[in-house]
């Protein structure tokens, strides 16, 4: 029973950590088809700003608020030094746009590094007790708020998501635009707006990520890489540009990793090859991932 | 049920074809033809030279030299697949680590000499490659980029587990290729293991870029430009796509693994270290920023990486911005030369010429090479039993194409007789294209017979029908307009005349009697379509009419029995049906059937043998052209159409 | 530099980077270069680069002595590059002021490792064939493991100033092919011997557990090391558990420790990943509290909670777990300058020529290159051989640090006597306990010019702390610092102080 719950707890919790991150990627790829690399260091610009408003001495409500509304700053200066040089083009012929993120994901960590310093940071947690309730003991696991806060958030965010990509007028020209960016364009929408958008608001995912992630993970550096790698497979795994597929395949992540963790205290090393094996047996079943719409067999 | 029938939007609107006509060839080489193509080589065999021997001293320099020599082999190797087969791997440093280990570790383990560990550093990783190109290749676009990142991901993850075996994180050490200990006066001078791991490594580098010359000259190399233009029309032209694609997957990992047999040998160790994705990525960037699809692309990507960032590692002050550095450079190198350095020059080269051209001063271009007459005119291939289908080239029997609930096509026979013009008309969306997809192969069919020549075209795939003797062209065009004309119409002999991997990357006496012959043919088709002084451009400047003339040229560059013919007209003037007209007439008198669909009237009955209409995915009418004018349903179906 | 601003000076220098000290433990072993810390400089082309130092001294050979430097310049681990940095230009100016060796200069040749260990092989060949390098100073840069077989085939002077050959059983006499290399880190497997006698014998454990990085330990060898340390002093291991740099959750692996109830848990990692550790095991409820509730089953499971210097030598890990950091919660011990000692005469040569302050470790470097130089003065020669006979047998040594020797069978500097154990104390004043702590900002006040971290209390319980540091023991325990000393009315100390 208690290994049965902390695999549940684990698995959550791990999966929302990832899927957090996977949210950013969905979001940029559903409207441009490309995946942004620098959206791990996205999320690592956004938790040292938050430590830097929160440092000075504003609640971590405030450094929260303050953290999002300049990550959508942040994200329209990837999108503009990153895609918009690149102009029109095809994602699956023309890669530059893998230099451009990756080369914006190196230079955000250098300028970090340089001015905030590159120590691991802690942020408080948004919410240490929710009505003097702090700690949980499940069969003997431990359920914390911060961990709660997490698990709930990320499932707000998929609700939230979805209902913006097909509620809103505003989802219709994202999928428009990703769909066809000519199209969309003879149809009145302002395209490059549209991708600009994306990015501004996956930049505020980032910081929403990087606060609810802080408990667990804190705000460091090589969050951005190793974070990064599992996000993208999770967002993969659940079908690039589907937002409920981001948080499955998180959850997939976690869950795998749980397991074998659960199974073998060897889990250090076996996690990783067990987690990659699945990722390629999924793949090689549903290319698309489990939520992804296949690519129609066009001629 | 109209979406569906559409064909695939070609990537090649999205991303234009810069400049004007005059491009492909560059005017230098048309000028003094291609033994100046080796001035480049040559260039690079006296770099290697010259720095070896400034440098021969210094260790440090030769140690960043050697390094920009494999990762120039390994940026070669990713070449082939990124740059010439058109996709994109972020994991090929396991290759690299692939190679290592089966280089440096497999081959000493298995009694080898150690000299031989490149060709198991090359095997081994070609092998792995295979494996995961088999796993990846019927994936389309950033799928497929998707799974071999995974993979990249696994390799190391698999190395850290297998302790005993491959040394986890720590790696294991290997031998030296040479054992210093017992060469006198090893270490120093001449002798030095360094200068000499230079060297070992500029000569396969060399190797690699001969190899690589051969290829892309060659119908391998020509093959994988074809998939990356449109893989659609690469298979109706013969090309088994997912077997070419695992072909150039196979032989660029095992490029890099070379690389990689290399690699092991300056660091005396194999680590799975270097299998990051980052390192996927580098020789990504290395090739983009070089410049994908050219040969010296790739080279100067990695040259310009070891050697000019080896100058700032040197000089100590970029020690801490490292990041900025790359990255600030990278996106320079994207927003400034987005096709690559090597691209870019080529632009200006271009552009120059073509100033110069306007300014009076022509560019001599050699004219194009006369061919004997008989490759002028299409060909048709040798049947085995001329009349075992009584004079029937393409039999369909009830043949239905459903998406989903929607029947694109419902129960159509068809017949067309050897050596006719025959016609296939209906108003839009009454299934014309998704008969001609079926038929070709690009769509299975839900239910219904195929046979051409009498024998059944069932299983076969579209590269598989090519080569029983059906071609197509394209309704919305699908030229490979990165690759020149007379390229084009080479890849549409692509079935003809085989010659293997092996004989091409050699380029042995065979396959140079190959290449000859079929340069011959495209020239010779390119003449009998008039395209024949366009023939060293890109095919991708040549305007609308000679795009069509063009894929009926790459077309009928298979000797077909069967010419499908999509639309041919749309979007020409009169005049150029006119010659339209002329030129369908002489491929069927030179003995090749014609399956024509068209929606141009005046071409149509001027023109064919025999007219089958169709609507709603059913035939409605069929007989002499005159006939069928006067059918009332025909009639019905068109005033419809138009009453609409 | 007034003291405020000295402190502020030191504050930023130990902030300034992402783990400094830890990773002058694990440095020397190769698979540092995870994912994360590939990634982290992801650009890193070029591969063995030179400093600084290079160019000046190339080609006038007949005037100085060359020696060669491998030490990670970049990448994730570029803080000990720093380190050896400063300690060296430090050191040798010092030299050089003092006349240099036999009437030559010295001048360095740096070599970078990055974060690969290919780098460190690649940079030893280079070295090791020039004729005109006397020695390497091997300061934590990857490849060490990786070049035994050069070592034994060059015989050239190597000073494995972060690395950790005597663990590996690689260092002479154990490896007689390895005479050329001397060890100035405190061996892991030293360290643990002593980390389990004060676990056995000062705190009276009977049972411990191991977490351990695997990225950080790619040999998976401290967990024998740790196993061979509990069976000497008689205590027994009753769980392992691995696992990967960056974790988030340690659940699983907490349940199963729960169920084996660990008297003690050694954690063998890097600052995030054991901060996170403390955190959830206090969310688990299974704080620390005191020795003898950790001792006793009836009392529910809390276990002490031990460290590598990795994790938990300095401060960073206790601000981020905060307060799941309870006081006592984990012990360290100090390694290679973990621990900074007023007495070293590297700070007053850093101050001196560099205006900077040591941030912990700057001794070794130093220490490695003045044993290779007297050496040379000894030997009279550059020649291999007769070099390392020379340093074996130069007798004690004393330059940047405490006092150190070699001898022919003794080829690592420190002694079990060099390790001093220290414990989380709180800056903010005395814990809370029964009886109370006396102390523990004491060592923020009194060593406040010492980076020792804020946090961090000697606790004068094992006798080689006394043994080895005799001036700071002595004021530590006139001072009572870090003992369990009740106060007596008049204000002086108890004489009955206890172990907490």
């Amino acid at each position: 029973m208690t290994d049965f719950v902390q695999i549940l707890v684990s698995g959550l919790t791990v999966g929302s950590v990832i899927a957090l991150v996977a949210f950013g990627y969905n979001l940029v790829f559903a409207s441009t088809r490309i995946v942004n690399f620098a959206q791990g260091s996205m999320l690592v610009v956004a938790g040292y700003i938050a430590f830097a408003v929160a440092r000075a001495g504003v609640p971590i409500w405030g450094a929260f608020a303050i953290s999002v509304l300049a990550s959508l700053g942040v994200g329209v200066l990837v999108e503009v030094v990153a895609i918009k040089p690149l102009g029109r083009f095809d994602p699956s012929t023309n890669v530059g746009w893998i230099l451009t993120t990756f080369g914006v994901a190196l230079i955000a960590v250098d300028i970090i590094k340089k001015t905030v310093g590159a120590e691991a940071r802690r942020l408080p947690p948004l919410a240490d007790s929710i009505f003097g309730w702090k700690v949980a003991k499940i069969s003997g696991v431990a359920v914390t708020v911060p961990d709660v806060l997490l698990v709930v958030s990320a499932l707000l965010i998929v609700v939230g998501l979805e209902l913006l990509q097909t509620r809103t007028a505003l989802g219709r020209a994202f999928r428009a635009v990703a769909e066809d960016r000519q199209t969309a364009g003879l149809m009145g929408i302002n395209t490059e707006l549209m991708v600009m958008i994306t990015f501004a608001l996956a930049g505020a995912l980032a910081a929403i990520g990087a606060v609810l992630i802080a408990p667990r993970l804190f705000v460091k550096l090589d969050l951005g890489v190793n974070l990064g790698i599992q996000a993208f497979i999770a967002a993969v795994l659940g079908g690039l540009g589907s937002t409920r597929g981001a948080i499955v395949g998180g959850y997939i992540i976690g869950f795998t990793t749980a397991i074998v963790s659960t199974i073998t205290s060897e889990g250090g090393s076996w996690g990783p090859v067990i987690v990659f094996v699945v990722f390629l047996l999924v793949l090689v079943v549903r290319p698309a991932g489990i939520f992804g719409s296949p690519a129609v067999e066009k001629v | 049920m109209a979406r569906a029938e559409t064909e695939p939007k070609d990537t090649g609107e999205v991303e234009e074809i810069r400049g004007a006509p005059g491009q492909g060839v560059l005017p230098i080489y048309r000028r003094h033809g291609e033994l100046i193509r080796f001035v480049p080589a040559l260039a690079l065999i006296l770099f290697i030279l010259w720095f070896g021997q400034s440098q021969a001293d210094s260790r440090k320099w030769l140690d960043i030299g050697t390094e920009a020599m494999y990762l120039a082999i390994a940026a070669a190797g990713v070449n082939i697949l990124l740059g010439y087969t058109g996709l994109l791997s972020l994991g090929h440093a396991a290759f690299f680590v692939a190679g290592g280990y089966a280089g440096a570790i497999l081959s000493p383990a298995l009694g080898l000499p150690p000299w031989t560990g490149f060709l198991l550093a090359f095997l081994g990783s070609a092998a792995l490659g295979a494996v995961l190109a088999l796993m990846c290749c019927h994936l389309r676009g950033f799928y497929l980029t998707v799974v071999t990142f995974g993979f990249g991901a696994l390799v190391p993850a698999i190395v850290v587990v297998a302790k005993k075996q491959l040394g986890g994180p720590a790696g294991r050490a290997v031998d030296h290729f040479v054992d210093t200990s017992k060469v006198p006066g090893a270490g120093h001078g001449p002798f030095s293991l360094q200068l000499g791991l230079y060297y070992l490594s500029a000569f396969f580098l060399l190797v690699t870029l001969f190899l690589c010359w051969n290829l892309v000259r060659s119908r391998w190399g020509r093959a994988y430009m074809a998939i990356r233009e449109s893989e659609v029309a690469a298979r109706v032209s013969g090309i088994n796509a997912y077997r070419y694609k695992v072909s150039s997957f196979a032989l660029s990992a095992g490029f890099v693994g070379v690389a990689g047999w290399l690699g092991a040998q300056r660091f005396v160790l194999v680590s799975s270290q270097v299998a990051t994705p980052d390192q996927s990525f580098r020789y990504v960037i290395m090739v983009v920023v070089g410049g994908m699809g050219t040969l010296a692309g790739p080279i100067l990507g990695a040259f310009g990486f070891s050697l000019g960032f080896g100058i700032t590692w040197v000089q100590n002050t970029f020690r801490d911005y490292q990041g900025l550095l790359y990255g600030t450079l990278g996106l320079i190198a994207v927003a400034t030369a987005p096709e690559g350095t090597v691209g870019n020059l080529r632009r200006y080269v271009r552009a120059y010429s073509l100033r110069r051209a306007k300014r009076g001063a022509a560019a001599r271009s050699a004219p194009p090479p006369d061919v004997a007459p008989e490759l002028r005119r299409p060909a048709v291939r040798e049947r085995e039993s001329s009349d075992a289908a009584n004079g029937e080239v393409l039999h369909v029997t009830g043949l239905t194409k459903r998406f989903g609930g929607v029947a694109a096509l419902s129960d159509v026979d068809l017949v067309v007789r050897r050596g006719t013009v025959h016609a296939l008309i209906g108003p839009n969306g009454s299934g014309k294209t998704t008969f001609i997809n079926v038929v070709s192969g690009l769509y299975k069919p839900t239910a219904g017979r195929m046979e051409l020549d009498g024998s059944s075209l069932e299983g076969l795939g579209p590269a598989a029908r090519s080569r029983r003797g059906l071609a197509r062209t394209f309704q919305n065009l699908q030229v490979w307009r990165r690759m020149t004309v007379l390229e084009n119409v080479m890849v549409g002999a692509h079935a003809r005349d085989r010659v293997g991997l092996v004989q091409s990357l050699l380029r042995t006496p065979k396959s140079r009697r190959v290449e000859r012959h079929m340069r011959d043919r495209a020239w010779g088709l390119l003449h009998f379509v008039g395209l024949a002084e366009r023939g060293r451009d890109l095919a991708g400047t040549l305007a609308f009419a000679d795009m069509r003339r063009l894929e009926i040229a790459r077309a009928l560059a298979s000797d077909p029995e069967l010419l499908l013919l999509d639309e041919p007209a749309a979007g020409m003037q009169v005049s150029e049906i006119h010659d339209l007209a002329d030129l369908i007439r002489q491929v069927r008198d030179a003995g090749v059937t014609v399956l024509l669909i068209e929606h141009h009237m005046d071409l149509v009955m001027g023109l064919s043998d025999t007219v089958s209409v169709l609507d709603y995915g059913q035939k409605i009418a069929e007989g002499p052209p005159t006939e069928v004018r006067a059918d009332s349903r025909v009639v019905a179906a068109y005033l419809g159409e138009e009453a609409t | 530099m007034n003291p405020e601003q000295g402190r502020d000076f030191i504050e930023r220098q130990v902030n300034k980077d992402i783990s400094r000290r830890h990773f002058i433990q694990w440095a020397g072993k190769a698979g540092i270069g995870s994912a994360a810390a590939m990634s982290l400089s992801g650009a890193v082309l070029a591969a063995c680069g030179s400093g600084g130092g290079s160019k000046k001294i190339a080609g006038a050979t007949g005037d100085t002595l060359k020696v060669g430097v491998i030490a990670p310049f970049s990448g994730i681990g570029a803080f000990i590059g720093t380190v050896t940095t400063n300690s060296l230009s430090a050191a040798v100016q010092e030299l050089n002021a003092r006349g240099g060796i036999l009437g030559r200069k010295i001048a360095l040749v740096n070599r970078d490792t990055g974060i690969d260990p290919a780098n460190g092989v690649k940079a030893y060949n280079e070295l090791a064939g020039d004729p005109n390098i006397v020695g390497i100073l091997w300061c934590g840069g990857l490849g060490f493991e990786q070049t035994q077989e050069q070592f034994a085939r060059d015989k050239l002077p190597v000073m494995a100033v972060f690395n950790d050959a005597w663990s590996d059983k690689r260092l002479y006499p154990d490896d007689q092919q390895q005479r050329s290399v001397f060890q100035f880190l405190i061996p892991t497997r030293m360290a643990m011997d002593t980390l389990a006698q004060y676990a056995a014998n000062d705190r009276g454990y009977k049972t411990a557990a191991l977490i351990n990085d695997v990225v950080i330990d790619p040999r998976t060898e401290n967990q024998g090391f740790f196993n061979a340390s509990l069976a000497k002093v008689g205590m027994k291991s009753v769980g392992y558990e691995s696992y990967q740099l960056g974790n988030s959750d340690f659940g699983p692996a907490l349940q199963r420790l729960k169920g084996a109830r660990p008297d003690m848990l050694a954690i063998f990692g890097l600052s995030g990943d054991t901060a996170n550790f403390v955190i959830q095991i206090d969310q688990l409820g299974s704080a620390y509290i005191d020795t003898p509730t950790a001792k006793d089953p009836s009392k529910g499971w809390h276990p002490h909670i031990f460290g590598s210097p990795g994790g938990t030598g300095d401060h960073s890990w206790a601000d981020l777990a905060k307060d799941s950091a309870k006081p006592g919660t984990i012990t360290a011990w100090h390694v290679g300058g973990l621990v900074y000692l007023p007495e070293f005469a590297i700070a007053g040569w850093m101050k001196k020529y560099l205006d900077k302050l040591p941030t912990g470790g700057e001794e070794s470097p130093a220490d490695g290159l003045y044993t290779l130089l007297k050496g040379v003065e000894k030997a009279g020669t550059t020649d291999r051989t007769r070099l390392v006979q020379a340093i074996e047998t130069q007798g004690p040594l004393r330059f940047a640090s405490s006092t150190y020797s070699f001898t022919a069978d003794r080829h690592v500097s420190k002694t079990p006597d060099d390790m001093i154990i220290v414990t989380l104390e709180r800056k903010s004043g005395p814990a809370a306990t029964t009886p109370p702590y006396q102390l523990g900002h004491e060592w923020s006040t009194e060593f406040a010019r010492y980076p020792a971290g804020p946090t961090q209390l000697v606790r004068p319980t094992l006798d080689a702390n006394k043994r080895s540091q005799p001036d700071v023991m002595k004021t530590v325990i006139t001072q009572g610092w870090g003992t369990q000393c009740t106060k007596n009315p008049d204000g002086t100390l108890s004489k009955e102080c206890k172990i907490h």
